[in-house]
């Protein structure tokens, strides 16, 4: 009986045997690194090509990509570190970014970046290094720098005789180009042209206002929740005002009938975005766009965020993951991204070059979403931000259907906020 | 293992588990231990990465216990309740859902021309891949260019933006949930109703009773034990609502149509607290079990029997 016991146990842990040794062993002097992201299928090529030029670079090192959209990213790291099968690098965004390193789960890159003399972090662009860095320690080297500009249709505006929207624009001037540019083209009663989309998301659209209100979304501290603020309040019931009482922002309800890309479709005039949209509109054929910055309202201000890559803090080959990760924020694999017109570069030099400037469609000024660095802010991030991140959004849902207002929605939400912050503080 | 001392009846012992082994094995590393384990994780804090911290029973007061905030009782966790309250409610699909689909058996169950055609049909939406079928629903839904709102303007209603409204988000999920599980329902049905004997409808013909009265005296009170296991059925599967709901709306609009178990997921897999997962998992598995006693209990001794036996 018990021989037989033994039997089976060994026979039941057989799959759990095989599944040891290999993986990220020196296979004939070489090391496996596997480096995951999160990627639109269009984004992949410049990875690819990177990586490759990576290997070339050092034939002692072999580099497995992987990838997930951005929707599963997070769940499949967090899995894959759970079953202590983390990538030895990866791409960190802002969001989670206080959850991994709370945790212990990724290397301080500050010893790297002292001893590494080809490493400059002036170099890059702020806010990707601010992100990234707490208590004064580096967790990620930026890949990716964004901000928010608008985008607009001249062909759409050269029909309602409207001027353009450029630098002097403040939210007056958008709010009456919004209502010239929105228009009901077959005479139905019914809109088929709208002047600006405002939707439900902190980073492209209502955090941009809110800081341009002189409102916050948090403290410095980032300990209490300010949406319930006068400015905050102010900035979310103009954005309320442009859908529901203007009607020239579509509600979720009128989103549902513009289904497909309706800036693309001219059914939209106007947009806020930001460069991971470029390209796609590059690639749309008889389509013309422009770009601008963020209209101004009791003070100038636009979204900054980036993505950064770091280091697993349970990987085998610490060295060889740093060298991976600076090729990735060096020239040549930046020069790659900038080329794929899908993100602008964390390395200044290469943003600031033609690579990045001119590589979209001619006439397209990509040099805003650089100028906009200048009055831009980035989001307050902290541990469980997706947490209160969506309990806000879904206290929003309701303003942007009509059934409360802002200050109704935000006073209610904002203590649950605070309640989710102190927690993830109080955590060890 | 006396017993065992007899030669032969070791070996068929040892024989025994050598067969059961398979299945044994699998039962245990994929079902037991995963529900013991969850037990235990649902009385610890777990993110999945760090160790797990025992909190006693933490997570279940958080759950289930009521704090006093300005002189009146609130939940500790509203979100829980609203969640569980649009589970129960996606479950009054489970009454429709028998009715309708006892009344297309009976049809169905008649002399009807090309009445394979028609049980193909009905039984086609079960068969169909649930992500095709809910992109197909959200074009019907659709306010402006949909197919249910165009049928409704020709008969002059307005429809309202289906997905979009937290009035109307639910009935139009509760619909597709129909459509999907009445085939399943007809065929469990149509089983059910050869069982009842030709002799008695004969017999109460001969007496002189109507088809309604023959159906309401003899072929429903027959079908006792199809009922009960369709209602039982119905119960289990509409705690474990899910998928239906995460393809068509997430959730939304505003959390209006969150089922509880999208909950549970938000918990375990965007928030990583494995903990308090586990524990809302534990709470619906008693109010299942709950529910399926009350309804054994109810159905009485001759349906369970029958319903025992066809199991």
């Amino acid at each position: 009986m018990t021989r037989l016991l033994t039997a089976l146990m060994l026979l039941a842990a057989l799959p759990l045997l095989a599944g040891c040794g290999g993986d990220g062993e020196p296979d004939g002097g070489r090391i496996t690194l596997r480096y995951m992201r999160w990627a639109d299928p269009s984004e992949l090529d410049a990875t690819r090509e990177a990586l490759a030029a990576f290997e070339l670079m050092n034939p002692t090192i072999r580099v497995k990509l992987e990838y997930t959209s951005w929707g599963q990213y997070h769940t499949k790291l967090q899995t894959l570190i759970a079953g202590r099968e983390a990538p030895d690098v990866f791409a960190l965004s802002g969001l989670w970014f206080h959850d991994l390193r709370e945790r212990g789960l990724l290397t301080d890159l500050t010893p790297f970046v002292d001893a590494d003399s080809l490493v400059n972090l002036d170099a890059f662009y702020a806010p990707p290094v601010d992100l990234f860095t707490h208590d004064g320690k580096l967790y990620g080297l930026p890949r990716d720098f964004n901000t928010i500009a608008l985008f607009y249709n001249p062909d759409l505006f050269d029909a309602a005789g409207v001027d353009y929207p450029d630098w002097t624009w403040d939210w007056s001037n958008l709010q009456n180009a919004a209502r010239t540019l929105t228009r009901d083209l077959d005479g139905d009663g019914r809109v088929d042209q709208w002047g600006l989309q405002v939707s439900n998301d902190m980073e492209v659209s209502w955090g941009n206002y809110v800081y341009q209100a002189g409102g916050n979304i948090l403290d410095a501290e980032r300990r209490h929740c300010h949406l319930a603020d006068e400015e905050a309040i102010g900035a979310l019931e103009f954005l309320a005002t442009l859908i529901h009482e203007d009607k020239v922002s579509p509600s979720p309800i009128d989103m549902e009938s513009l289904s497909g890309q309706p800036f693309r479709n001219g059914r939209i005039a106007m947009i806020t975005s930001g460069s991971w949209t470029l390209r796609r509109l590059d690639e749309t054929p008889d389509f013309r766009y422009g770009l601008a910055p963020l209209p101004h309202g009791k003070t100038r201000a636009a979204i900054a965020n980036g993505v950064a890559n770091g280091i697993s803090s349970s990987t085998r080959h610490a060295r060889a993951a740093w060298a991976l990760t600076t090729f990735l924020s060096g020239d040549e694999a930046q020069r790659l991204l900038a080329k794929s017109g899908t993100s602008i570069p964390a390395l200044r030099r290469v943003a600031e070059s033609p690579d990045f400037l001119n590589a979209g469609r001619p006439g397209v000024d990509r040099g805003v979403f650089l100028e906009s660095l200048t009055w831009s802010r980035t989001l307050p991030f902290t541990p469980a931000a997706a947490r209160w991140g969506e309990l806000v959004s879904k206290a929003l849902d309701r303003v942007w259907l009509g059934e409360m207002t802002p200050r109704e929605a935000m006073s209610e939400v904002a203590p649950k906020v605070d309640a989710v912050l102190a927690e993830a503080a109080g955590r060890p | 293992m006396t017993r065992a001392k007899n030669g032969t009846s070791r070996r068929e012992t040892i024989a025994a588990l050598a067969f059961l082994s398979p299945g044994l094995i699998t039962f245990s590393a994929f079902i037991l231990l995963p529900v013991i384990a969850s037990f235990v994780l649902s009385l610890t804090r777990w993110d999945l990465v760090s160790p797990p911290q025992f909190v006693g029973l933490e997570n279940y007061v958080r759950l289930l216990g009521f704090h006093r905030e300005a002189g009146s009782l609130v939940p500790n966790d509203p979100d829980f309740w609203r969640t569980l309250g649009n589970t129960l409610f996606y479950m009054l699909t489970i009454p429709i859902n028998l009715i309708l689909a006892l009344v297309v058996a009976s049809l169905l169950n008649g002399r009807v021309p090309a009445m394979g055609l028609f049980r193909t049909l009905y039984f086609l939406p079960v068969v169909c891949t649930l992500v095709a079928v809910s992109i197909l629903w959200r074009w019907i839904f659709n306010p402006d260019y949909g197919l249910l709102n165009y049928l409704l303007g020709l008969v002059g209603i307005d429809g309202p933006a289906w997905l979009v409204s937290r009035v109307w988000a639910k009935p139009a999920i509760m619909m597709v949930m129909l459509w999907k599980g009445l085939g399943y329902s007809i065929v469990v049905y149509l089983a059910g109703l050869q069982t009842v004997p030709e002799e008695l409808h004969e017999a109460a013909r001969i007496d002189g009773a109507s088809a309604w009265v023959r159906f309401w005296r003899i072929t429903f009170p027959l079908l006792a034990p199809t009922h009960l296991f369709l209602a039982v059925i119905g119960v289990i599967w509409g705690f474990q609502t899910f998928d239906t709901v995460f393809l068509m709306t997430g959730g939304g609009p505003a959390g209006a149509t969150e089922p509880v178990l999208l909950y549970l997921y938000h918990h375990a897999f965007k928030w990583f607290d494995m903990g308090y997962a586990s524990a809302i998992a534990w709470i619906l598995f008693l109010l299942m079990l709950a529910a399926t006693v009350v309804q054994w209990r109810v159905a009485g001794r001759r349906a369970r029997g029958t319903a025992e036996d066809a199991a």
